[in-house]
């Protein structure tokens, strides 16, 4: 018993249990982390380069972990570290949870396509998801940030014409006012959906560099695909079972992984 | 060198964010989507807008319903409002209003009211007769100032004010939701 409490003395010495930081040593963290970023900018050697990436990411990281910190800058931020030291996998994890704390930055989201077209794996969506972006273009094919100016535009249309019409009826044609509803409404769900998406609680990233599928929880189960998955493959996790997740590819196709190969969008936020 | 239209570069990454805004603790949820006041206002100001206009309309509307009510609660509104005086007028002015309260709320004609001609309506709608007793008081009250040179008797000007104030509210209590 005293040998145990004697070993604990010391793991607790040598590593000391994290500490939150206090607003100083945060700020001083994070100039610490962007200067590194910025340097690893202006050297030419990749080795060099791709090390102080690494202490950038760290660092942010550390911002995270001890700092308690949660804002969609810090993890676009250490996204930008993980895409630049090649790590797609935890650049897409970070970049889906700083769209998750801020849907509307177009800076996350240029980012979180840059990295999803280097990744290595490609899925094709399913056959009523291509219908789906054929009929709601509007949801697909305009940014975040269009669709909550046209939901505003819109809104107030419907509502001036509304009010409008409680003097005036004959000045109003229905049509006009069911148009701009229609429209309003529209966008509100759209909007609506994009908010209940980036805080969907089963989105993960594979964030090990190949993680083999398989068809059950186990290494004594087929592989479930003929190539195993790559760093940044977005997935939904199904259920957990011991060690394993159950997944969900973005094509409808399910498989098992070990836990350690994925990371939830929603378990730092 | 040619000429022609600058177009944007496709692919690579946007900068890093060095602000201090990178350190404040933020919470998800539906909340972040809208991160400025001002789309909260361009968002929920015409719903607002609308709503509040509605229910302005709604309120006319049942005014110009029941003007009668309205008569009421404005002679009421006006009794209160009555500062209490030992001056002539006083009396009088008080009196004035308790009569255009109980014409609108009794639907009477315009013209002199005694306690008389109210207190017959009054019991059929159902008015106690402690409230009919203190309205009597004050129509006599008042009734004498006039023919006193406007002397109150019996009562300070602030309890005759009270008592036709307290007398018109019962009566409204009574009458104000049978319509």
């Amino acid at each position: 018993m005293r040998l145990a409490v004697a070993l604990l003395s010391l793991l607790v010495c040598v590593h000391p249990l994290p500490a939150a930081l206090d607003a100083q040593q945060a700020k001083q963290l994070f100039d610490e982390a962007n200067g590194a970023f910025r340097q690893a900018g202006e050297t030419t050697d990749p080795r060099e380069a791709f090390g102080l990436y690494q202490s950038a990411a760290l660092r942010y990281e550390r911002l995270l972990d001890e700092g308690g910190i949660r804002n969609a800058k810090l993890f676009y931020d250490l996204g930008n570290a993980y895409f630049r030291s090649g790590d797609f996998g935890r650049a897409i994890l970070n970049y889906r949870r700083a769209q998750a704390l801020a849907p509307s930055d177009s800076n996350v989201r240029q980012n979180l396509e840059a990295a999803r077209a280097a990744r290595t794996d490609r899925f094709a969506d399913p056959t009523e998801t291509r219908v789906l972006r054929t009929l709601l273009f509007w949801h697909f094919d305009l940014s975040f940030g269009t669709r909550l100016a046209l939901l505003a535009v819109f809104s107030a249309a419907f509502w001036c014409l509304a009010a409008l019409r409680l003097f005036r009826p004959e000045r109003v044609p229905r049509p006009a006012l069911a148009l701009c509803g229609g429209l309003a409404a529209a966008l509100l769900l759209s909007v609506a959906f994009e908010g209940w998406r980036a805080g969907d609680e089963a989105a993960g990233v594979i964030v090990a560099k190949e993680a083999t599928a398989r068809k059950g929880d186990g290494d004594n189960y087929e592989p479930a695909f003929t190539e195993p998955l790559h760093a940044g493959a977005e997935i939904r996790v199904l259920e957990r079972r011991g060690d394993w997740s159950h997944g969900e590819l973005p094509d409808g196709r399910t498989f098992w992984v070990r836990d350690r190969d994925v990371e939830m969008v929603r378990e730092a936020l | 060198m040619t000429h022609g239209e600058l177009e944007s570069a496709e692919g690579g990454i946007a900068h890093n964010y060095e602000d201090d805004d990178a350190l404040v603790d933020h919470h998800p949820g539906l909340g972040r989507l809208v991160s400025s006041p001002l789309w909260v206002v361009a968002l929920g100001g015409p719903p607002a807008a609308y709503f509040g206009l509605l229910a302005l309309l709604a309120i006319r509307r049942r005014r110009e319903a029941d003007p009668a009510t309205v008569a009421a609660h404005a002679a009421l509104h006006e009794l209160a409002a009555l500062t209490p005086s030992v001056e002539a007028g006083f009396a009088s002015s008080l009196l004035e209003k308790l009569r255009a309260y109980l014409r609108a709320r009794l639907d009477l004609p315009p013209g002199a009211l005694t306690f008389a001609d109210v207190e017959g309506p009054l019991r059929a709608r159902g008015v106690d007769a402690d409230t009919r007793q203190d309205l009597r008081q004050v129509f006599a009250v008042c009734e004498a100032a006039r023919y006193a040179g406007g002397a109150v008797s019996g009562l300070t000007p602030a309890e005759l004010q009270s008592k036709a104030l307290e007398s018109g509210r019962a009566v409204e209590r009574t009458l104000g939701g049978a319509r």
